[in-house]
Protein backbone atom coordinates (compact mmCIF):
# COMPACT_ATOMS: atom_id res chain seq x y z
CA UNK A 1 0.00 0.00 0.00
CA UNK A 2 1.50 3.42 -1.00
CA UNK A 3 -0.46 6.13 0.94
CA UNK A 4 0.04 6.01 4.77
CA UNK A 5 -2.84 5.94 7.13
CA UNK A 6 -4.91 9.81 6.73
CA UNK A 7 -1.99 11.59 5.62
CA UNK A 8 -2.38 15.10 5.69
CA UNK A 9 -2.90 16.61 1.93
CA UNK A 10 0.51 18.25 0.49
CA UNK A 11 -0.11 21.48 -0.78
CA UNK A 12 -1.21 22.27 -4.27
CA UNK A 13 -2.07 18.66 -4.65
CA UNK A 14 -4.60 16.19 -4.81
CA UNK A 15 -3.28 12.56 -3.54
CA UNK A 16 -3.72 10.20 -6.24
CA UNK A 17 -2.31 13.04 -8.83
CA UNK A 18 0.63 13.74 -6.43
CA UNK A 19 1.24 10.06 -6.52
CA UNK A 20 0.90 9.90 -10.35
CA UNK A 21 3.74 12.62 -10.34
CA UNK A 22 6.13 11.04 -7.91
CA UNK A 23 4.99 7.70 -10.25
CA UNK A 24 6.19 9.76 -13.50
CA UNK A 25 9.03 10.66 -12.00
CA UNK A 26 10.52 7.77 -10.57
CA UNK A 27 9.66 5.75 -14.23
CA UNK A 28 12.24 8.10 -15.79
CA UNK A 29 15.20 6.45 -14.60
CA UNK A 30 15.43 2.22 -14.16
CA UNK A 31 17.32 2.44 -11.30
CA UNK A 32 15.35 4.72 -9.31
CA UNK A 33 13.76 2.71 -6.23
CA UNK A 34 11.98 4.89 -4.29
CA UNK A 35 10.50 8.50 -4.72
CA UNK A 36 8.87 10.15 -1.92
CA UNK A 37 7.21 13.25 -0.64
CA UNK A 38 8.43 14.61 2.75
CA UNK A 39 7.07 16.80 5.47
CA UNK A 40 10.30 17.54 7.22
CA UNK A 41 8.74 18.88 10.47
CA UNK A 42 7.20 15.86 11.64
CA UNK A 43 9.52 13.42 9.40
CA UNK A 44 6.82 11.81 7.90
CA UNK A 45 6.59 10.61 4.36
CA UNK A 46 3.34 11.74 3.38
CA UNK A 47 3.23 9.85 0.00
CA UNK A 48 5.90 7.70 -1.90
CA UNK A 49 6.15 5.15 -4.78
CA UNK A 50 8.22 2.65 -5.10
CA UNK A 51 9.40 -0.60 -7.21
CA UNK A 52 10.16 -2.81 -5.09
CA UNK A 53 8.21 -2.23 -2.09
CA UNK A 54 10.02 -0.29 0.99
CA UNK A 55 9.55 -1.03 4.34
CA UNK A 56 7.93 2.12 6.72
CA UNK A 57 11.08 1.88 9.14
CA UNK A 58 13.00 2.73 5.57
CA UNK A 59 11.10 5.82 5.06
CA UNK A 60 11.07 6.76 8.13
CA UNK A 61 15.35 6.32 8.20
CA UNK A 62 14.64 8.19 4.92
CA UNK A 63 13.14 11.03 6.60
CA UNK A 64 14.67 11.56 9.47
CA UNK A 65 18.20 11.60 7.24
CA UNK A 66 16.79 13.97 5.05
CA UNK A 67 15.43 16.62 8.22
CA UNK A 68 19.19 15.82 9.77
CA UNK A 69 20.58 16.44 6.32
CA UNK A 70 19.09 19.89 5.57
CA UNK A 71 19.48 20.95 9.46
CA UNK A 72 23.26 20.36 9.14
CA UNK A 73 23.59 22.57 5.57
CA UNK A 74 21.38 25.24 7.18
CA UNK A 75 23.62 25.23 10.51
CA UNK A 76 27.19 25.39 7.90
CA UNK A 77 25.75 28.15 5.89
CA UNK A 78 24.97 30.68 8.80
CA UNK A 79 29.05 29.65 9.33
CA UNK A 80 29.81 30.86 6.06
CA UNK A 81 31.99 33.68 6.48
CA UNK A 82 31.06 36.80 4.48
CA UNK A 83 33.63 36.35 1.11
CA UNK A 84 31.19 33.11 0.69
CA UNK A 85 27.65 34.44 0.65
CA UNK A 86 25.24 31.61 0.33
CA UNK A 87 24.14 30.14 -2.93
CA UNK A 88 20.96 31.47 -4.11
CA UNK A 89 19.23 28.38 -5.78
CA UNK A 90 15.81 27.28 -6.81
CA UNK A 91 16.12 23.73 -4.13
CA UNK A 92 18.55 23.75 -1.70
CA UNK A 93 19.96 19.54 -2.16
CA UNK A 94 21.73 17.18 0.26
CA UNK A 95 22.91 13.80 -1.06
CA UNK A 96 24.11 10.81 0.66
CA UNK A 97 26.37 8.29 -1.10
CA UNK A 98 27.11 4.73 0.30
CA UNK A 99 27.10 1.34 -0.76
CA UNK A 100 23.61 1.09 -0.77
CA UNK A 101 23.70 4.23 -3.28
CA UNK A 102 22.01 7.71 -3.18
CA UNK A 103 19.91 9.28 -1.12
CA UNK A 104 19.12 12.91 -2.81
CA UNK A 105 16.91 15.16 -0.83
CA UNK A 106 15.33 18.17 -2.25
CA UNK A 107 13.20 21.20 -0.63
CA UNK A 108 12.64 24.42 -2.09
CA UNK A 109 13.94 27.86 0.06
CA UNK A 110 10.20 28.80 -0.14
CA UNK A 111 8.48 25.70 1.27
CA UNK A 112 11.11 24.38 4.00
CA UNK A 113 9.21 21.98 5.39
CA UNK A 114 8.17 19.95 2.27
CA UNK A 115 10.80 17.95 0.54
CA UNK A 116 11.44 15.34 -2.04
CA UNK A 117 12.99 12.33 -1.45
CA UNK A 118 14.80 9.78 -3.87
CA UNK A 119 16.91 6.83 -3.84
CA UNK A 120 19.15 5.63 -7.16
CA UNK A 121 21.50 3.12 -7.74
CA UNK A 122 23.60 6.18 -8.72
CA UNK A 123 24.86 9.49 -8.33
CA UNK A 124 24.28 9.63 -12.23
CA UNK A 125 20.75 8.80 -12.14
CA UNK A 126 19.39 11.09 -8.85
CA UNK A 127 21.06 14.07 -10.95
CA UNK A 128 19.40 13.14 -13.98
CA UNK A 129 15.96 13.28 -11.99
CA UNK A 130 16.65 16.44 -10.36
CA UNK A 131 15.01 19.13 -12.55
CA UNK A 132 11.90 17.34 -13.10
CA UNK A 133 12.01 16.87 -9.28
CA UNK A 134 12.45 20.36 -8.68
CA UNK A 135 9.69 21.55 -11.49
CA UNK A 136 7.36 18.93 -9.02
CA UNK A 137 8.43 20.52 -6.11
CA UNK A 138 7.28 24.13 -7.66
CA UNK A 139 4.45 22.75 -8.88
CA UNK A 140 3.49 21.69 -5.48
CA UNK A 141 3.61 24.89 -4.05
CA UNK A 142 1.31 26.43 -7.27
CA UNK A 143 4.63 28.44 -8.32
CA UNK A 144 5.60 27.45 -11.66
CA UNK A 145 3.96 24.95 -13.20
CA UNK A 146 5.41 23.28 -16.21
CA UNK A 147 9.14 21.21 -17.17
CA UNK A 148 11.93 22.22 -15.21
CA UNK A 149 15.06 23.71 -16.49
CA UNK A 150 17.20 20.99 -19.00
CA UNK B 1 60.03 -12.32 -40.23
CA UNK B 2 57.09 -11.27 -37.64
CA UNK B 3 55.70 -14.78 -36.96
CA UNK B 4 54.33 -15.95 -33.47
CA UNK B 5 57.32 -16.15 -31.44
CA UNK B 6 55.85 -19.56 -28.86
CA UNK B 7 55.36 -21.30 -32.65
CA UNK B 8 58.58 -21.54 -33.53
CA UNK B 9 59.81 -23.03 -30.12
CA UNK B 10 60.90 -26.46 -29.76
CA UNK B 11 57.80 -28.87 -28.55
CA UNK B 12 60.43 -29.91 -25.20
CA UNK B 13 60.54 -26.18 -24.37
CA UNK B 14 56.61 -25.90 -24.11
CA UNK B 15 56.03 -26.26 -20.55
CA UNK B 16 59.41 -23.93 -19.28
CA UNK B 17 58.88 -20.94 -17.36
CA UNK B 18 60.23 -18.64 -20.39
CA UNK B 19 57.54 -19.83 -22.68
CA UNK B 20 54.74 -19.85 -20.81
CA UNK B 21 55.65 -15.86 -20.47
CA UNK B 22 56.27 -15.49 -24.30
CA UNK B 23 52.56 -16.84 -24.79
CA UNK B 24 50.85 -15.04 -22.18
CA UNK B 25 52.91 -11.71 -24.24
CA UNK B 26 51.58 -13.03 -27.38
CA UNK B 27 48.45 -13.91 -26.51
CA UNK B 28 45.26 -11.55 -26.83
CA UNK B 29 43.85 -9.96 -23.73
CA UNK B 30 41.29 -12.67 -21.57
CA UNK B 31 39.76 -9.66 -22.05
CA UNK B 32 39.48 -7.47 -24.83
CA UNK B 33 37.22 -4.64 -23.63
CA UNK B 34 39.24 -3.22 -20.67
CA UNK B 35 41.54 -1.49 -23.16
CA UNK B 36 38.27 -0.26 -24.73
CA UNK B 37 38.14 3.15 -23.00
CA UNK B 38 42.11 3.22 -24.33
CA UNK B 39 41.50 1.93 -28.06
CA UNK B 40 39.06 5.25 -27.97
CA UNK B 41 41.42 7.62 -26.73
CA UNK B 42 44.25 6.76 -28.94
CA UNK B 43 41.51 7.40 -32.14
CA UNK B 44 40.52 11.03 -29.85
CA UNK B 45 44.57 11.89 -29.73
CA UNK B 46 45.35 11.52 -33.27
CA UNK B 47 41.97 12.59 -34.91
CA UNK B 48 42.78 16.29 -35.94
CA UNK B 49 39.71 16.54 -38.80
CA UNK B 50 36.19 16.02 -37.60
CA UNK B 51 35.54 12.68 -37.28
CA UNK B 52 32.58 10.34 -35.51
CA UNK B 53 33.86 7.58 -34.09
CA UNK B 54 31.42 4.64 -34.13
CA UNK B 55 31.78 2.25 -31.81
CA UNK B 56 29.90 -1.40 -32.69
CA UNK B 57 29.65 -4.49 -30.78
CA UNK B 58 28.90 -7.65 -33.02
CA UNK B 59 28.33 -5.69 -35.85
CA UNK B 60 25.91 -3.18 -33.87
CA UNK B 61 26.51 0.76 -33.22
CA UNK B 62 26.42 1.28 -29.56
CA UNK B 63 28.09 4.70 -29.40
CA UNK B 64 29.28 7.66 -30.88
CA UNK B 65 31.72 9.85 -30.11
CA UNK B 66 32.41 13.28 -32.37
CA UNK B 67 36.28 14.12 -32.54
CA UNK B 68 38.37 17.02 -33.89
CA UNK B 69 41.55 18.74 -33.13
CA UNK B 70 42.58 16.27 -30.51
CA UNK B 71 39.29 16.32 -28.48
CA UNK B 72 35.98 14.66 -27.83
CA UNK B 73 33.18 17.05 -28.64
CA UNK B 74 30.23 14.97 -27.70
CA UNK B 75 29.30 11.56 -26.97
CA UNK B 76 26.10 9.69 -27.87
CA UNK B 77 26.04 6.43 -25.65
CA UNK B 78 23.63 3.69 -25.39
CA UNK B 79 21.51 5.46 -22.90
CA UNK B 80 20.93 8.71 -24.49
CA UNK B 81 23.15 11.41 -25.37
CA UNK B 82 25.60 12.95 -23.48
CA UNK B 83 26.12 16.54 -24.77
CA UNK B 84 29.27 18.46 -24.61
CA UNK B 85 27.64 22.01 -24.45
CA UNK B 86 25.50 20.81 -21.35
CA UNK B 87 28.70 21.47 -18.90
CA UNK B 88 30.19 24.45 -17.66
CA UNK B 89 33.80 22.90 -18.46
CA UNK B 90 35.86 19.98 -19.88
CA UNK B 91 37.15 19.45 -16.30
CA UNK B 92 33.35 18.75 -15.54
CA UNK B 93 32.56 16.74 -18.46
CA UNK B 94 35.30 14.40 -18.48
CA UNK B 95 34.24 12.08 -15.38
CA UNK B 96 30.95 11.98 -16.85
CA UNK B 97 32.66 10.75 -20.70
CA UNK B 98 34.82 8.49 -18.15
CA UNK B 99 32.00 6.74 -16.46
CA UNK B 100 30.08 6.57 -19.87
CA UNK B 101 33.37 5.05 -21.41
CA UNK B 102 33.65 2.55 -17.89
CA UNK B 103 29.90 1.54 -18.09
CA UNK B 104 29.88 0.94 -21.97
CA UNK B 105 33.20 -1.27 -21.01
CA UNK B 106 31.38 -3.07 -18.62
CA UNK B 107 28.13 -4.02 -20.76
CA UNK B 108 30.22 -5.47 -23.26
CA UNK B 109 30.48 -9.05 -23.16
CA UNK B 110 33.76 -10.95 -23.15
CA UNK B 111 34.91 -12.13 -26.39
CA UNK B 112 32.87 -9.71 -28.22
CA UNK B 113 34.23 -8.30 -31.76
CA UNK B 114 34.29 -4.91 -31.17
CA UNK B 115 35.07 -2.23 -34.23
CA UNK B 116 35.73 0.97 -33.95
CA UNK B 117 34.84 2.99 -37.48
CA UNK B 118 35.94 6.77 -38.08
CA UNK B 119 33.75 8.66 -40.70
CA UNK B 120 34.41 12.16 -41.87
CA UNK B 121 31.69 14.72 -40.73
CA UNK B 122 30.79 18.13 -40.78
CA UNK B 123 32.72 20.49 -38.74
CA UNK B 124 30.11 21.87 -35.66
CA UNK B 125 30.98 24.33 -32.89
CA UNK B 126 31.27 23.06 -29.24
CA UNK B 127 31.90 25.25 -25.91
CA UNK B 128 33.88 22.48 -24.56
CA UNK B 129 36.11 19.66 -26.13
CA UNK B 130 37.63 17.03 -23.44
CA UNK B 131 41.16 16.20 -24.27
CA UNK B 132 42.30 12.26 -24.42
CA UNK B 133 44.54 13.53 -21.13
CA UNK B 134 41.53 14.57 -19.38
CA UNK B 135 39.74 12.07 -20.38
CA UNK B 136 42.66 9.64 -19.59
CA UNK B 137 42.82 11.76 -15.77
CA UNK B 138 39.11 11.48 -15.24
CA UNK B 139 39.32 7.21 -16.18
CA UNK B 140 42.26 6.89 -13.97
CA UNK B 141 40.55 8.37 -11.09
CA UNK B 142 37.36 6.21 -11.50
CA UNK B 143 39.66 3.18 -12.05
CA UNK B 144 41.24 3.09 -9.33
CA UNK B 145 39.11 4.87 -6.55
CA UNK B 146 38.41 3.55 -3.20
CA UNK B 147 36.90 5.26 -0.32
CA UNK B 148 39.58 6.10 0.98
CA UNK B 149 41.80 7.16 -2.03
CA UNK B 150 38.37 9.34 -3.06
CA UNK B 151 38.89 10.87 0.14
CA UNK B 152 42.71 11.30 0.17
CA UNK B 153 42.31 13.07 -3.37
CA UNK B 154 39.34 15.16 -2.29
CA UNK B 155 41.46 16.00 0.94
CA UNK B 156 44.21 17.68 -1.18
CA UNK B 157 42.07 20.00 -2.54
CA UNK B 158 39.69 21.00 -0.02
CA UNK B 159 39.49 24.42 1.18
CA UNK B 160 39.27 23.63 4.66
CA UNK B 161 38.96 20.32 6.50
CA UNK B 162 38.08 18.94 10.29
CA UNK B 163 38.16 15.93 11.92
CA UNK B 164 35.90 15.05 14.23
CA UNK B 165 37.45 11.72 17.02
CA UNK B 166 34.24 9.81 17.14
CA UNK B 167 35.50 8.92 21.14
CA UNK B 168 36.02 12.41 22.38
CA UNK B 169 34.41 14.14 20.42
CA UNK B 170 37.54 16.49 19.71
CA UNK B 171 37.52 18.54 16.80
CA UNK B 172 40.84 19.24 14.37
CA UNK B 173 41.27 21.39 11.34
CA UNK B 174 43.36 22.51 8.92
CA UNK B 175 43.72 23.57 5.02
CA UNK B 176 44.46 26.54 3.37
CA UNK B 177 41.73 28.83 3.89
CA UNK B 178 41.29 29.36 7.95
CA UNK B 179 38.20 31.23 7.34
CA UNK B 180 35.85 28.24 6.78
CA UNK B 181 37.04 26.50 9.65
CA UNK B 182 34.21 27.41 11.51
CA UNK B 183 32.22 25.75 8.57
CA UNK B 184 33.81 22.71 9.38
CA UNK B 185 33.40 23.02 12.77
CA UNK B 186 29.85 23.60 13.03
CA UNK B 187 28.57 21.07 10.61
CA UNK B 188 30.76 18.17 13.38
CA UNK B 189 29.55 19.61 16.29
CA UNK B 190 26.05 19.05 15.09
CA UNK B 191 26.60 15.55 13.83
CA UNK B 192 28.53 14.93 17.38
CA UNK B 193 25.37 16.18 19.07
CA UNK B 194 23.27 14.30 16.66
CA UNK B 195 25.28 11.36 17.75
CA UNK B 196 25.10 11.55 21.06
CA UNK B 197 21.27 12.12 21.09
CA UNK B 198 20.02 9.87 17.88
CA UNK B 199 16.77 8.24 17.95
CA UNK B 200 16.96 4.17 16.89
CA UNK B 201 15.27 5.18 13.59
CA UNK B 202 17.72 7.60 12.80
CA UNK B 203 20.85 5.17 12.56
CA UNK B 204 21.78 6.05 9.14
CA UNK B 205 23.71 3.16 8.51
CA UNK B 206 25.36 -0.08 10.49
CA UNK B 207 28.34 1.44 11.72
CA UNK B 208 31.74 1.00 10.03
CA UNK B 209 29.84 1.50 6.59
CA UNK B 210 31.29 4.92 4.74
CA UNK B 211 28.85 7.37 3.97
CA UNK B 212 29.21 10.10 1.98
CA UNK B 213 26.74 13.39 2.88
CA UNK B 214 27.46 16.41 0.27
CA UNK B 215 25.73 19.82 -0.44
CA UNK B 216 26.79 23.05 -2.08
CA UNK B 217 26.14 25.93 0.80
CA UNK B 218 27.81 28.76 -1.79
CA UNK B 219 29.14 29.51 -5.01
CA UNK B 220 32.71 28.69 -4.61
CA UNK B 221 32.18 26.22 -2.00
CA UNK B 222 30.38 22.76 -1.14
CA UNK B 223 30.37 20.74 2.19
CA UNK B 224 31.28 17.05 2.67
CA UNK B 225 31.08 15.30 5.07
CA UNK B 226 32.71 11.60 5.39
CA UNK B 227 31.55 9.60 7.86
CA UNK B 228 32.67 5.64 9.45
CA UNK B 229 32.16 4.11 12.80
CA UNK B 230 31.76 7.47 14.68
CA UNK B 231 34.12 9.19 13.13
CA UNK B 232 33.61 12.17 10.75
CA UNK B 233 35.82 14.37 8.39
CA UNK B 234 34.77 17.56 7.10
CA UNK B 235 35.65 18.96 4.04
CA UNK B 236 34.93 22.22 2.10
CA UNK B 237 35.75 21.92 -1.18
CA UNK B 238 35.36 23.54 -4.69
CA UNK B 239 32.09 22.86 -6.25
CA UNK B 240 34.16 20.63 -8.94
CA UNK B 241 36.24 19.29 -6.91
CA UNK B 242 33.20 17.86 -4.90
CA UNK B 243 31.37 16.63 -7.72
CA UNK B 244 34.38 14.83 -8.67
CA UNK B 245 34.40 13.09 -4.84
CA UNK B 246 30.82 12.07 -5.32
CA UNK B 247 31.79 10.21 -8.34
CA UNK B 248 34.91 8.53 -7.23
CA UNK B 249 32.84 8.06 -3.54
CA UNK B 250 30.55 5.97 -5.44
CA UNK B 251 32.74 3.50 -7.73
CA UNK B 252 34.38 3.40 -4.65
CA UNK B 253 31.98 2.18 -2.22
CA UNK B 254 30.13 0.10 -5.02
Amino acid sequence: MMLHSAPPTPPGSAPHSLLRDLARLRDQVPDCRVAAYCDLETRLVLRHVSAPGIRQETLDRLSAEAQQGFALRQAAQEALPMAYPPISTEAEDIRLIDDGGVRLFLRSPDAPQDALLLLCASTESAMRLRPEAIALLHRLQGETPGPGPA
Amino acid sequence: MTTHPARHLPDMAQDSPLLRRLRALAAPPSRQHPALPERILHHIDTTILPRALILAVEGAPLARFDITQRALLRMEGPDGALESHEFNSAREAAPRFAETLLRLSAHVPDHARITLTAEARPLRSATTQCSAALLQEALAGLAAASPEEALTKACASALARGRLEGETGHITCDGPRPELYPVAEVALSRLWQEQQHRAPQAQPLPAGKPLLRLTQLSAASSLAVVSQRGNHVALLLPPEAAELLARHWQRGTA
